[in-house]
């Protein structure tokens, strides 16, 4: 049996290829346009994904659609219906768009004629996030900006079923709230929440806490919210409108203008609203399941902060690699427990790596070592505060570099979180960085519940030594790291330990200002070349610059 | 005292109330800044 699963037209278009309940391959399209977040069909996933599988599109026996278009398609006849005139325009740029983005007649053009399932944008969400976990009854929180007509949901996850308990509908969106004031503070949606997320600890959410609460026309486990200060049913230009800004008595920020305490105390009390509502929908999936685990999915649970206080409800929370809409691209297609790893990308070989770097000769040196040097080697020149970029095996699917398509760095050097923002990333100072830690020494370090796989969770730091990998207050977002899930970043970190006696690394994504991660030899090689990274190490090639 | 008071607040509102129409004005001529949703 195989079956592709294709999630495109939102956010993270991506596909995902898996035989026999095996997934064989997944990637976001993004990394092979460039384009951050690329939204487009992911023609370039899908033929990468069948040819690793080495399949053809004949050979594809089901498709599963991440979510149900006519669903989505009478939500939004149904808003425009709301405000015709306001909207007429609108609706005739969607109904082209439409014809465009069918899917039977997007996958009938490249030959597969086959059944497509169309799934609930929701339920895929859910599907990913229980059916990758090791649990067997869990409840299932779903939070988003918007799938078909649902913003949340709460499922109850038990054996091989998922049932759908409570969903609230758009316009009633926690993640579009998050959105629109990510886009207030001058951050593009959809793309700059993180940026709100670490922004938020540097304010005092008291400020605007009670101004915001008030777009809430009810904030029980059912909130509804207030839409005469929003555009989301009749704008793709802007998410609000001017009474917005009356309310907050503060006017929006574009993204060149200064940043002021005022914006930090709307992030704090933004997120401090996330956290509460979050909490009231954590407590609602605990009291309708009665369940000890948690499985949280859309686009929301990458909110780190607000995912740890799920432990006030719940002994164990699984959060997946990639709980957004490319996340989905994989749970569309699973409807049984499947053991998924987040390293399902592109791997290349050591003559192509060779041949990418002789390509290059007059600009880099390479030298090949073996895996016991090159821990060794790349362990000591972390330790001495060089920047790395470590580029190994199959690259990640999802938001996060787990150590396949990483910068690495010394959390232990005050001075390296602004080298790395300013001088390698090019981006705003209060921006904070990872750590990945050995997870058996994890709790020496971070105070933590259980073990953090996916970088999802954002825990208190136990120990002051960690500056460049702990936020202003006092927390990491760690990443925590076994030999079953990467053995090459283990031994890396390992060694690291062995040399330092503190066996924790700094990791960032490896991209630089406004690009997407790294994917081939070529790019790496390139961005290394083109920024002031100072080693740059692909398999077992350490590469330096001449 | 009070008539003025009260024309200098209806004059800093609608100095401030022409900020946010700027504000976002600028905003909507740039490229879409919107959480996609249709």
């Amino acid at each position: 049996m195989v079956q592709l699963g294709i999630s495109a037209f939102y956010h993270d278009s991506a596909a995902a290829i898996i035989v026999n309940g095996e997934v064989i391959a997944a990637a976001e399209e993004e990394r092979f346009t460039g384009i951050k977040h690329d939204h487009s069909f992911p023609i370039n996933s899908i033929k990468w994904c069948l040819s690793k599988a080495g399949k053809s599109i004949y050979n594809i026996n089901e498709v599963h659609w991440y979510e149900t278009p006519e669903k989505k398609d009478d939500r939004v006849s149904t808003t425009f219906a709301k405000k015709p005139f306001r909207t007429f325009f609108l609706n005739r740029k969607y109904k082209k768009s439409k014809k465009s983005q069918n899917p039977k007649n997007i996958l009938e053009s490249m030959g597969y004629t086959g059944k497509i399932y169309y799934h609930d944008h929701h339920f895929s969400h859910a599907a990913f996030s229980y059916f990758t976990s090791n649990f067997s009854d869990s409840a299932i929180l779903t939070v988003d900006g918007v799938g078909e007509w649902e913003t949340t949901t709460i499922s109850h996850g038990r054996g091989n079923k998922i049932e759908k308990k409570i969903s609230i509908d758009f316009p009633n969106s926690l993640g579009m709230l998050y959105s629109t004031i990510t886009a207030y503070l001058g951050f593009k949606p959809n793309e700059g929440e993180y940026k709100v997320m670490g922004l938020a600890p540097y304010g005092d959410y008291k400020v605007y806490y009670s101004k915001l609460l008030s777009v809430f026309e009810n904030t029980s486990n059912k909130y509804t919210i207030n839409q005469k200060y929003f555009t989301w049913e009749y704008s793709d230009r802007v998410m609000f409108n001017e009474r917005l800004c009356r309310l907050l008595e503060l006017p929006p920020r574009l993204p060149e203008d200064k940043l002021t305490q005022n914006h930090k105390d709307l992030a704090a009390a933004l997120q401090k609203v996330y956290e509460n509502q979050f909490l009231k929908l954590v407590k609602t999936a605990k009291n309708i399941t009665g369940s000890d685990n948690l499985c949280l999915g859309g686009g929301c649970a990458y909110n780190g902060v607000a995912n740890v206080l799920a432990y006030k409800y719940f002994k164990s929370v699984f959060i997946p690699f990639a709980p957004s809409d490319a996340g989905s691209a994989i749970g569309a297609c699973l409807n049984k427990h499947t053991k998924v790893s987040p390293y399902t990308g592109p791997e290349y070989t050591d003559s192509y790596v060779k041949k990418q770097i002789n390509k290059h000769k007059d600009k880099i040196l390479s030298f090949k070592l073996s895996d016991k040097k090159l821990f060794s080697t790349v362990a000591e020149l972390i330790n001495a505060q060089n920047i790395i970029a470590w580029f190994q095996g199959r690259m990640e699917f999802g938001a996060r570099a787990l150590g396949n398509r990483s910068i690495l760095a010394s959390p232990r050097d005050p001075k390296m979180r602004e080298r790395l923002n300013y001088v390698i990333k090019k981006r705003e100072g209060f921006r904070p960085f990872a750590p990945s830690v050995i997870e058996d020494k994890a709790s020496l370090f971070f105070d933590m519940k259980e073990p953090v796989p996916h970088m999802n969770q954002v825990v208190k730091a136990k120990v002051n030594f960690l500056p460049a990998a702990t936020h202003i207050d006092g927390t990491c977002r760690v990443q925590t790291v076994t030999k079953e899930q990467n053995i090459r970043y283990y031994k890396l970190i390992e060694e690291i330990g062995r040399q330092s006696k503190i066996p924790v690394v700094l990791n960032t994504s490896f991209n630089l200002k406004d690009q997407t991660i790294t994917i081939s030899p070529e790019q790496a090689i390139q961005r290394f070349i083109n920024s002031d990274i100072n080693y740059l190490v692909i398999n077992n090639f350490l590469i330096k610059k001449i | 005292m009070n008539i003025i008071k009260f024309f200098r607040n209806k004059y800093s509102q609608w100095k401030r109330n022409r900020e946010y129409k700027r504000k976002l004005k600028q905003l909507k001529e740039r490229d879409p800044f919107t959480y996609k949703n249709f």
